[in-house]
């Protein structure tokens, strides 16, 4: 354990000392994954759909703010479903204007929640996100959660509809939205996120040890009941194996990054109570893991400059006895 | 000489401003009242957008009937249901926004004042520095 602690300071070092460089590589790799998930949701336009665009995109998305860069992402959606039908676009357009005007103005930081969600929903790895958004944020995360979902299985919705009709007029779009509106898959996973998001905001507030790390397990394993549940009692089909792996590797994932959050050492708890003028105080205090990098010097010995410096020591005190025998 | 408790306070300030700067510390000098009623307005200007924007796509769903059954329509009633339906997503709006935006102001404004603390903190030294060298043009740590 102290090994990792130590691993984990030199990581935060590292990233300290190249915090540009690893900003910038990140965001491309967020960016360009991003595009390579909307291609292949919703990859109508054959121009846009080649990895040189996707690179493209990704290397503009390192230098733009974050919200031009959500942006960026839905005028690319939107010009892919173009190529289709001009009608679902502006359909399209409106809702996430609607999106835009109604809920990400006033809360900036959530769009990023509701942009990640149908890309990590395309890569199997959606199940991180409600145990995320229950570890740092309040039960309000059920909002974004919810557009997120939706936004996923608009997309998903257009592709099936469009794949099986030729149609390109008003009829599409009202196909598209009534099935959209009787997805039962999509209100599953939007039930079962919510729950996990809730349920790990309501065990990590608890004053026990290890809240944090129990409220991921809890997640996790609520999670994948609730989901084999749903299988079982509704007509959805989700593959159980990847349910089950998909959450195991979501757990994982978000545990070390728990871990490089915040690291507790629940071995020293100090229990506190004082008063002032108002209140009563009662509080657990618990210390952050700090483990200081061992400072390595390491002296090389080799023999035999070591026998060559012996000797020359020798031989100068040999020469220094001469001199003085010599002048007395 | 470098003064390192000067050189603290003024990157702490610089770490204030750069976080800070766009938002909380240009607003967190407005008015409470001002600041309250100015983002108000521009959230119920904002979801006006939203509901036009909504009826716009209810209206393209139901194109089809209302073309073939424009002479017949109730548009009395449609008209009362719309603004009703307004109103009441405006008083929900307006509510919220208040609430949150009166959050928001409380926010800013403990930023604002701990910006200013430090603000007076720097003023200080240059007060000082003033009083030891009396020379008030001395532009240095």
């Amino acid at each position: 354990m102290t090994q990792l602690l130590v691993y984990r300071e030199r990581l935060i070092k590292f990233y300290q000392n190249h915090a540009p460089v690893i900003h910038a590589l990140l965001r491309f790799l967020l960016g360009f994954v991003s595009f390579y998930a909307l291609n292949h949701i919703v990859g109508y336009q054959p121009e846009l759909n080649h990895w040189y665009v996707e690179f493209l995109l990704a290397v503009v998305g390192v230098i733009l703010p974050g919200s031009a860069f959500i942006f960026l992402l839905a005028v690319f959606s939107v010009v892919h479903i173009l190529y289709v039908s001009s009608l679902l676009a502006f359909v399209v357009g409106m809702l996430y204007a609607i999106l835009y005007c109604s809920y990400i103005k006033f809360v900036p930081r959530h769009g990023y929640v509701i942009v990640a969600l149908p890309i990590l929903l395309y890569l199997h790895l959606g199940y991180a996100v409600p145990i995320c958004l229950g570890l740092t944020m309040t039960p309000l995360a059920v909002i974004p959660i919810a557009c997120g979902v939706g936004v996923y299985y608009l997309l998903q919705t257009i592709t099936s509809v469009v794949s099986t009709s030729n149609d390109t007029s008003i009829s599409l779009y009202q196909l598209v939205l009534q099935r959209f509106l009787k997805n039962e898959e999509m209100y599953v996973v939007f039930f079962v996120f919510a729950t996990v998001a809730i349920l790990v905001y309501l065990v990590r507030k608890r004053e026990s040890d290890y809240a944090f790390e129990w409220s991921i397990i809890a997640g996790t394993a609520c999670s994948i009941v609730l989901f084999l549940v749903a299988n079982y009692a509704f007509t959805i089909r989700i593959g159980v194996i990847a349910v089950i792996l998909g959450n195991l590797a979501s757990m994982l994932a978000v545990q070390v990054y728990q871990f490089f959050r915040l690291a507790l050492n629940y071995a020293s708890v100090e229990n506190l109570q004082f008063e002032d003028e108002e209140y009563y105080y009662y509080v657990r205090a618990v210390p952050k893991i700090s483990v200081a990098e061992p400072d390595k010097s390491v002296k090389k010995f080799s023999v035999r400059r070591f026998a060559e410096n012996s000797a020359r020591a020798e031989r100068r005190k040999q020469e220094d006895r001469n001199q003085e025998i010599s002048t007395d | 000489m470098v003064n390192e408790e000067k050189v603290r306070v003024m990157t702490g300030i610089a770490l204030t401003e750069t976080k800070y700067g766009r938002e909380e510390v240009k607003e967190g000098g407005y008015f409470r009242s001002d600041y309250i009623r100015f983002r108000m307005t521009s959230a119920m200007w904002d979801i006006t957008v939203s509901y036009f924007f909504l009826l716009l796509l209810i209206g393209i769903y139901h194109a089809d009937y209302l073309f073939k059954n424009a002479a017949s329509l109730p548009y009395g009633l449609i008209g009362a249901i719309i603004l009703v339906t307004y109103i009441l997503f405006m008083i929900i709006a307006g509510m919220g926004s208040y609430v949150y935006y009166a959050r928001e102001y409380i926010r800013k404004r403990r930023i604002l004042e701990e910006y200013c603390r430090q603000l007076d903190a720097l003023s200080g030294f240059y007060h000082k520095n003033e009083e030891e060298t009396g020379d008030d043009a001395t532009v240095g740590v």
